[in-house]
């Protein structure tokens, strides 16, 4: 036998088939006694499942149609009471209809029944209305508070990066020309270093020459006068010997000191 | 001043989910918001507590839903209902709160014995379950079971059985394919009929000792 699948058994049980293979879904069952125990298991669950009901919902569309409802019937309970009681008091006392009263009474159990149903749920409704506005105002004025934060950070950013550039730059000129100054005068140290070293080097050679000029005059005075007692020594000596040169006379003068 | 106030308001009622959605995206328009959750709150809320698993928790995920949806207005590019988009929120807020509580309460001890009592209360030889187990606490036992089921069969049990959408309609929200759905469903509804098989009705009890007795390894593999 070609059995349904178990899928095809879900849209049966919950009735999404269309007539006629639901017909023919309900006719296997008949037959197959496997498919029949699948299905009963899962119908046994499906009853089990409906025990798990949830609370009647203090709020909703329903529970003010409910409460409207038992307020008509109310009302006309009380109507159908008073139209008896009316009847009655027709009946066994011969009075005139008090027509005031009626009216009265109609509006008191109007009043009772109807107004206080009807006032719970416009209170209710618009306690409802007035929540959910002011979760959507706080939400919208969080969007806009955060926005407008950021702007405020954005500028406030902005201007302080100016400020510190400024700052910066004012510094960096100052630097600078502390910097140039230290170099002028660094330069016009070594200048006048230099200047220095070069004055005292032609002051040392003008005495350097002046020395040597004096050491010539003096070394040249010397040797005049040197010459002279050499010619005073020849004559007190030797009167009689001929000189050949001067180098001979100086070398027998040696000899001669030295015997 | 009343009359346009109210050709406003009719206006508003007139809408449909679509359109409100796009005031509120073009206009910041919280009463098209207001009239989006006056609309769907109720619904959202249930879902939300279907799959926590809990009614107050249900309606805070709820509420954090509806924040969502205005925080991100501008995700909805309407290639979707906005039913689906929703409900598709929804489910990820509530898988989101879950992962939050599995967190908490994996250090405290007190899971586990919730878990343990249900076990008990399942394999209790000897009163017949149905003694045992009054309506309330069958409920409870059926909820228990349901958050024994991995999580992407879980939400599709809740929202084909419990929110009534059809099977093409929860494929739209969890986007996959719609066999794909309907398989998890029949694999979900076996799944249960085992873990809920002691309290089933009498005829499939039958070899259930065995079943029972099988049933904490099986979870502790998982």
């Amino acid at each position: 036998m070609n059995h349904p699948n178990h899928e095809e058994w879900m849209a049966y049980l919950y009735k999404e088939l269309g007539r006629k293979r639901q017909a023919e879904l309900k006719e296997h069952l008949k037959q197959c006694s496997q498919c029949q125990a699948d299905v009963t298991t899962w119908r046994s669950v499906m009853t089990e499942l409906d025990r798990w009901q949830l609370p009647q919902q203090r709020r909703g569309a329903s529970k003010v149609r409910w409460d409207i409802k038992w307020a008509a019937r109310w009302t006309a309970a009380a109507v159908l009471l008073i139209f008896a009681g009316y009847a009655v008091g027709r009946v066994t006392v011969a009075s005139p209809p008090d027509v005031e009263q009626l009216h009265q009474a109609l509006e008191t159990s109007l009043k009772s029944t109807l107004e206080p149903a009807i006032r719970q749920n416009v209170v209710e409704d618009l306690n409802r209305d007035w929540r959910l506005a002011l979760a959507g105002s706080y939400l919208r004025l969080k969007d806009e508070l955060g926005e407008q934060f950021r702007r405020e950070l954005n500028a406030y950013a902005l201007h302080t990066l100016a400020a510190s550039n400024s700052l910066t730059n004012e510094l960096l000129t100052e630097l600078i020309d502390a910097i140039n100054t230290a170099q002028a005068q660094d330069r016009r140290w070594v200048a006048a270093a230099i200047e220095q070293i070069e004055w005292n080097r032609l002051r040392d050679k003008s005495q350097f020459i002046n020395g040597l000029e004096v050491l010539a005059a003096e070394t040249g005075d010397e040797l005049l006068r040197t010459r002279q007692d050499f010619a005073k020594l020849l004559v007190y000596t030797e009167p009689y010997s001929v000189v050949p040169d001067e180098s001979e006379n100086v070398n027998n003068l040696n000899e001669r000191s030295e015997k | 001043m009343r009359i346009s106030v109210f050709s406003y308001l009719s206006d508003l009622f007139s809408l449909s989910d679509e359109q409100a959605m796009l005031r509120v995206q073009k206009q910041n328009d919280s009463r098209a918001f207001a009239l989006l959750v006056r609309r769907w709150q109720g619904r959202i809320e249930r879902l939300c507590a279907r799959l926590t698993g809990d009614v107050h928790r249900g309606e805070d995920v709820a509420q954090e839903v509806f924040m969502r949806v205005f925080a991100h207005r501008n995700d909805y590019r309407g290639e979707a209902s906005f039913a689906t988009y929703l409900r598709r929120i929804a489910l990820n807020a509530c898988c989101d709160e879950q992962r939050r509580l599995k967190r908490r309460s994996e250090s405290s001890l007190n899971h586990n014995n919730a878990e343990n009592a249900f076990d008990a209360a399942l394999q209790t030889p000897t009163l017949s379950p149905e003694m045992v187990v009054a309506e309330r606490e069958r409920a409870e036992l059926v909820r228990k079971a349901l958050f024994r089921l991995p999580e992407s069969y879980r939400e599709v049990v809740i929202l084909r059985h419990y929110e009534g959408l059809r099977f093409r309609e929860i494929a739209e929200v969890l986007d996959v394919p719609q066999g794909t759905v309907q398989s998890r469903m029949a694999e979900a509804l076996t799944q249960l009929g085992r873990f809920l098989k002691p309290i089933l009705s009498e005829e499939t009890i039958g070899p259930k000792s065995k079943q029972g007795m099988s049933e904490p390894n099986r979870k502790g593999v998982l």
